[in-house]
């Protein structure tokens, strides 16, 4: 860009006219409201996943129940639970951190604010939008894009305005050099508005015609679920785990090459062997799907030898439990996946609930997790407080940990033995479907647990939200009070 | 190194990639190639699973005779319905019929292709009537060897008319035009009776 | 060097691959598919959907039915599609891209909890099967776990002695109770979209399996070379 920035030397020679210092309070005061923002409504939206959540795996105890009306019905409320989760909580949380972490690695206070906090609104619109037009009936039928039109314009603005300033906080970034972590939330930026407008303008604007939808579908929900999710969540990691325990990260070059590999292999699609499409699309999906198995050992390898022989005092850091087991179940989703795309297993995992045991795997376990993480750590940050009950946050954890893995685990096993069963043409349907029923209900267990773990997580940044109110108000009363001792 | 925020930002260690993932993504992406050659059916947009490649899909085609009956009967009426009338019954004493003809419904279809490619001239009877008074004219010229499988299935296979033979091929009728090269003239009805049934 | 770019163009770089690959190609080979002409009938394929089963689509739409059922059957070799009589044609190809042409949104559905749905409007039939089905899966399937859709039918008060209408999906003649329930327009709309599903034709993509038996000799059924002209049964007139 322009030369008269001076290069990275000069701020660590730190001659005070050359460039003056921005301390991280000031930065954090700069994110302090817009980043509180997103946040909060991601909390909110993660608790209201939960809720229709819920009502979709109850009907799996009792078909009947709520079935009088249309609004409740297991089509509707089950993509209103994972569009909350995916654009209420994963996009929002995740451009939080992106933001905040854009700002820190920059030096630099966040750009244009008032900026984000439109964007915000608009988002937020949206997705609430969104959700009651699901719930109406509006769903435009494409899997992981079912918000209609007139949710999706004003979130695609609302990404753009919060997109624009994490793109102009990185230009005016004060450190030159990137750290690894730059180059995938940079790249995530630019990946979501691409996708996005590409999926919505050939599926819902001017839909392309006849199974090209499905291949487009398929395209957008990997692109997202993969690459952004990915991006995003090993960004945040990538930084946040060096931090936390004061290592450096093992490898930088080998974050390059996750990097690399991931947008190379993992950007392209999924669809399943035997989609009714022309063979090479699905071969072409599985060389890779198998490929990423690549960007997922290297992921393990950089995580495993940062961490390895750590046992600081930092070792019982909720907010690095929380990534820590982002971190796994990004390694175990990832195989699945790649032990999913091939041929053989395929055959009997395809169309199972083996399928979203992974996918919640990697939206809950991985993202949502590390996000969880990385809000527990930069909060306190942002509100120069800490949170009133540390046991709580351990609670959180501990609920959204057993959430999950009770959630996906009875689903995966289930989802293989429903499998095995489908494939057995002898066995009747109906036998098939009761065979998985343990399973669903077992995973309901999962789904509550997660619940409550979302209920504190809300509590937790309204406490911490509560007491900085508090203080400021008490600030400002005795500010008040000594401004009238002054008068008086 | 001073630092210009309160807290240190982490950096990152040089260490190298292991060589082993270097390996491994060098081999899966050979695996690929392998195995987008077995099953990538050639890109082709008409390969689906289970088939490998266009020409496996291309030899499994069925040799569908007489591309369809509509096309059969569109010929008809173009080309053959003004002599022999759409009904079929021709005209008496000039266009002899072709339902309930038995040159029409013969098992072996190798006269009846001829007929029709180099046409039919001299005395002829069918269904019991004398015809010979007008020249049928060939058709090798105006119509495909597909329009003449599918007007000969139409005709033969045409319920409506009390016809039930099966269908021609348009390989038959590509082979019989093969041998009927030498032959430019019209065909009389005694030459063709001449014939066996595999000529 | 500012490697801000660099990260721009690797973003680029990939994802174009990655849209010009698995877009922008399959929509240049897939994405203008018309409608073919079926040798064996010499009808189009696939029939654009009547009126009555295009709003069916979106009721299917509108309630999410394909979280639960498939709408494409995998070809020979991939698990038990067509063991379980879930495909309709005769090849070891089943579902192809030709098949849904005029579906608006596709909705492929990518989970079975119940039967793929392909060819439910071959396999059922019977509206009254497919209406009391909707209405409370229990009365049809004993056991099953499809939710029942009470809110695509009304129910409407029978005067004593008054008969039941002869659309009446399920009539309750009880001592305290006269009612019978009847589907509204959109149920009726829906049961007309499953029976406007059905692919079973053969186009090239789905090449038969070849047949053993002769010809038949309606101009109408499939028609196959390999037992054409073999046998001579009886020679034409002299
Ligand atoms: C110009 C009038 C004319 C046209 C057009 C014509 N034919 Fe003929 N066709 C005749 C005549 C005349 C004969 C009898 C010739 C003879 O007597 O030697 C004949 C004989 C035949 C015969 C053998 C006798 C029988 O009735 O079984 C067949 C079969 C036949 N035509 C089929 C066709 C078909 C198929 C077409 C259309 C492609 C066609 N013809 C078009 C005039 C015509
Ligand atoms: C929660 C999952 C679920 C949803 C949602 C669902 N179904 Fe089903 N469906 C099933 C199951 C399980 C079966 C198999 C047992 C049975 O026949 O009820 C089934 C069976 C069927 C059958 C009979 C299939 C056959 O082969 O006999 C039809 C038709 C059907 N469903 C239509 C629908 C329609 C239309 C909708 C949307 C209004 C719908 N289903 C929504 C689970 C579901």
């Amino acid at each position: 860009m322009s030369a008269t920035i001076s290069p990275s030397q000069s701020i660590s020679t730190g001659s005070p006219q050359a460039v003056p210092e921005i301390s991280a309070a000031e930065i954090d005061a700069s994110c302090r409201a817009p980043v509180m923002l997103l946040f909060l409504s991601a909390a909110g939206w993660v608790l209201a996943s939960s809720f229709f959540g819920i009502i979709a795996s109850l009907k799996f105890h009792k078909p009947v129940m709520l079935a009088d009306y249309s609004w409740l019905t297991y089509g509707r409320v089950h993509p209103a639970a994972s569009n909350a989760l995916v654009y209420g909580f994963g996009l929002q949380a995740g451009l939080g951190v992106l933001l905040w972490l854009v700002a820190h690695l920059g030096r630099t206070k966040l750009a244009s604010a008032p900026l984000v906090i439109a964007g915000w609104l608009f988002w937020n619109v949206g997705v609430t939008l969104g959700i009651l037009g699901i719930i109406g009936g509006d769903s435009t039928g494409y899997e992981m894009l079912e918000l209609p039109r007139y949710a999706s314009v004003p979130m695609f603005f609302g990404y753009l305005g919060i997109g624009l300033a994490g793109m102009l906080t990185f230009h005016q970034r004060r450190e030159r050099e990137l750290y690894i972590s730059q180059w995938f939330l940079l790249a995530a930026l630019f990946w979501f508005p691409w996708i996005y407008s590409s999926a919505n303008l050939l599926l819902v604007a001017k839909p392309v015609r006849g199974v090209m939808q499905a291949v487009i579908d398929a395209w957008y929900a990997n692109n997202l679920t993969t690459v952004w999710f990915g991006l995003v969540g090993l960004g945040a990691a990538f930084y946040l785990i060096p931090k936390i325990t004061k290592r450096p990260l093992a490898s930088h070059y080998l974050g390059l090459f996750t990097f690399w590999t991931l947008i190379i292999f993992g950007s392209w699609s999924r669809v399943p062997a035997g989609a009714p499409v022309p063979a090479w699309l699905p071969a072409l999906s599985t060389f890779a799907a198998v490929l990423t198995l690549v960007p997922i050992l290297a992921v393990a390898v950089n995580v495993k030898q940062t961490l390895c022989g750590y046992s600081g005092s930092e070792g019982c850091n909720p907010a690095l439990k929380f990534i820590a087991f982002g971190m796994a179940a990004y390694v175990l989703s990832g195989l699945m996946s790649v032990g999913a795309s091939l041929g053989r297993v395929s055959k009997i995992t395809n169309f199972t609930w083996f399928v979203p045991a992974q996918m919640q795997l990697v939206i809950y376990g991985f993202f949502a997790m590390t996000m969880f993480g990385a809000i527990y750590y930069i909060v306190p940050k942002l509100t120069q407080r800490e949170f009133c009950k540390p046991k709580m946050v351990a609670a959180h954890f501990w609920l959204a940990m057993l959430g999950i893995v009770l959630y996906a685990a009875p689903l995966a096993i289930g989802g293989v033995k429903q499998g095995l069963a489908l494939n057995d043409a002898k066995t009747p349907f109906l036998d098939v479907v009761t065979g998985t029923l343990p399973f669903l209900r077992a995973s309901t267990t999962g789904d509550l647990l997660m619940a409550v773990g979302h209920l504190i997580f809300l509590m937790n940044l309204a406490g911490l939200l509560v007491k900085l109110g508090h203080a400021s108000y008490k600030t400002a009363m005795s500010l008040n009070t000594k401004a009238a001792g002054v008068a008086s | 190194m001073p630092r210009t925020t309160d807290e240190a930002e982490p950096t990152a260690n040089r260490s190298v990639v292991p060589i082993w993932l270097i390996i491994l993504l060098t081999l899966l992406a050979y695996w690929g190639m392998l195995y987008l050659n077995t099953h990538g059916g050639g890109f082709s947009s008409k390969v689906y699973a289970p088939y490998g490649s266009f020409a496996l899909v291309d030899d499994a085609q069925p040799h569908v005779i007489g591309p369809n009956p509509k096309q059969g009967l569109k010929i008809f009426t173009a080309n053959c319905a003004v002599c022999h009338q759409a009904t079929g019954f021709g005209v008496p004493g000039q266009f002899p019929p072709l339902a309930g003809s038995e040159w029409v419904q013969a098992a072996a279809a190798n006269r009846l292709e001829r007929i029709l490619l180099s046409g039919l001239q001299g005395p002829v009877e069918v269904k019991q009537q004398q015809f010979g008074a007008v020249q049928m004219p060939p058709w090798r010229d105006l119509l495909k060897d597909e329009d003449i499988a599918a007007v000969l299935t139409f005709v033969r296979g045409n319920k409506d008319w009390g016809n039930s033979a099966g269908p021609v091929t348009v390989e038959q009728v590509k082979a019989i035009r093969a041998k009927i090269a030498t032959h430019p003239d019209p065909f009389t009805a005694e030459e063709l009776q001449k014939l066996s049934d595999d000529e | 060097m500012n490697p801000g770019p660099l990260v721009f163009l690797a973003t680029f770089f990939a994802l174009a691959t990655s849209w010009l690959g698995f877009v922008v190609m399959p929509q240049l080979q897939i994405g203008r598919q018309q409608q073919v002409e079926i040798k064996d009938t010499g009808e189009m394929y696939p029939a654009r959907r009547p009126g009555l089963a295009k709003q069916g689509e979106e009721v299917y739409r509108a309630n999410g039915c394909y979280y639960c059922h498939s709408q494409q059957v995998r070809p020979l070799g991939f698990g038990t599609d067509v063991a379980r009589g879930w495909g309709a044609r005769p090849s070891p190809v089943q579902s192809v891209a030709q098949d849904y042409l005029y579906d608006q949104p596709v909705m492929l559905g990518s989970q079975r909890v119940g039967p793929d749905l392909t060819n439910i409007g071959l396999r059922q039939t019977n509206e009254v099967w497919l209406l009391s089905h909707l209405y409370n899966p229990q009365l049809t399937s004993k056991g099953s776990t499809m939710p029942p859709y009470p809110f695509l039918f009304m129910k409407s008060k029978l005067a004593l002695g008054e008969k039941p209408s002869p659309n009446a999906v399920f009539v309750v003649n009880g001592p305290k109770e006269n009612y019978e329930i009847l589907p509204t327009d959109k149920a009726k709309a829906l049961v007309a979209y499953l029976g406007s599903l059905h692919s079973e034709a053969i186009v090239f993509e789905t090449p038969p399996f070849p047949s053993t038996n002769a010809p038949a000799a309606s101009t109408n059924a499939p028609v196959i070379a390999t037992a054409t002209n073999s046998v001579p049964t009886n020679s034409p007139a002299k």
